[in-house]
């Protein structure tokens, strides 16, 4: 698939339904959901690559295997880069990083794509998908910080370092918001929501699609 | 057949120097974090900063005012759990797990509030969590045992030496 494909129309999240587990975990907050979504292009760019490198080389029979060993390498790499250069950051998403390697999105992208495709054409797809997840948890994060602590990109600093501690847009004077934005039901329900609200939008493009076709 | 033998031990090598190049990498930025996350916690306890550099962690026995300082270490139900304990005229003063592998959502209520329950009661008393129990209990031994070694350590009539 090319990029756009790849992020939007068939956006990993929203319309194939792949990595909910870490996108619904990690999303409470901006700068949370912008830390998984980087070490989750880390490690489906990364691994993408080296397996369309490889892919003449890694026989049909023991494919899945070597898919997941790169995968954790790069899941790996990714943890200690983290801990290396955003501690603070670490200390808060490392337990979700380290699950990306269970997140079907890359295997699947890899499976069905990476290893039958030359090295451009798979790091564009990688690059899309995890750009569509990227979207997907930014979305959602966006939505959960402003409504459970009520605001928006706090705690940046831990991700662009000291001079990113003002980025962040507080919209109550004493903190704090709906609590249940921040937990897991919150995240259920507000996921959803926005699930709903891409499949209208989706089907109403196709609907108007369809009538210009048949008008025209 | 071979060819697939050949093949997985391949990638597994790419693999191997990709993990140690990151690593060598990494290692000496990790310590440095680890360290001083750990010295924030020390100084947490000791009731402020003071100068490191003649102390090497894990910390044995650092007397700070009238607070001693020790690292305990003891294994947990996924791993090594390491905490600092910071004692006050023979009672525990405060105490912070510093790393743990403990299971998440399961065993790592010892980042939270139970942990302050040690300063106003004796290790064994504190109630076990269910679900557990090895967690909590590897705790409360740890600090009865270190309890018990520093009294020793500081008793006039203890032994000599």
């Amino acid at each position: 698939m090319t990029f756009r494909q790849a992020a939007i129309e068939r956006n990993p999240a929203w319309v194939q339904l792949l990595g909910l587990c870490p996108l619904l975990a990690v999303s409470n907050s901006v700068v949370n959901a912008l830390g998984l979504a980087f070490a989750s292009t880390f490690v489906m760019a990364g691994s993408a690559l080296i397996i369309s490198l490889l892919r003449t080389l890694i026989p049909h029979d023991v494919r899945l295997p070597c898919f997941m060993m790169v995968i954790a390498t790069f899941t790996t790499c990714a943890v200690m880069l983290l801990e290396a250069y955003t501690f603070d950051l670490y200390l808060s998403i490392a337990l979700f990083v380290q699950i990306i390697v269970t997140n079907c999105m890359i295997l699947g992208r890899l499976e069905a794509f990476a290893a039958r495709q030359p090295p451009r054409a798979a790091l564009a797809d990688a690059l899309g998908t995890s750009c569509g997840f990227a979207i997907a948890l930014l979305v959602l994060g966006s939505v959960r910080e402003i409504i459970g602590a009520g605001s928006l990109g706090a705690g940046l600093d831990s991700l662009f370092g000291p001079d990113a501690a003002d980025w962040g847009i507080d919209f109550t004077d004493e903190g704090g918001g709906m609590l249940v934005a921040l937990l897991p039901p919150g995240a259920f329900i507000l996921a959803g929501l926005l699930l709903g609200l891409g499949r209208g939008i989706h089907e109403q493009r196709q609907a108007r699609a369809h009538l210009r076709e048949t008008e025209g | 057949m071979i060819k697939s033998l050949v093949s997985i031990t391949g990638v597994a090598l790419v693999c191997a120097a990709l993990l140690a190049g990151v690593r060598y990498q990494t290692a000496p930025h990790i310590r440095a974090n680890r360290e001083a996350a750990t010295w924030a916690v020390a100084f947490q306890l000791a009731g402020g900063p003071f100068p490191t550099n003649n102390v090497t962690l894990p910390l044995a026995n650092l007397r700070i005012g009238g607070t001693r300082l020790d690292t305990v270490s003891t294994p947990g139900y996924g791993g090594s759990i390491e905490m600092l304990v910071a004692l006050d005229r023979g009672s525990i003063g405060g105490v912070k797990v510093t790393r743990h592998e403990e299971t998440p959502g399961l065993g790592d209520f010892i980042e939270g509030e139970w942990m302050n329950q040690f300063e106003q009661m004796q290790p064994m008393e504190v109630d076990t969590i269910s679900g557990a129990t090895i967690t909590s209990l590897a705790i409360k031994r740890a600090l009865q045992s270190h309890l018990r070694t520093a009294l020793a350590e500081t008793a006039p009539e203890g032994p000599p030496g």
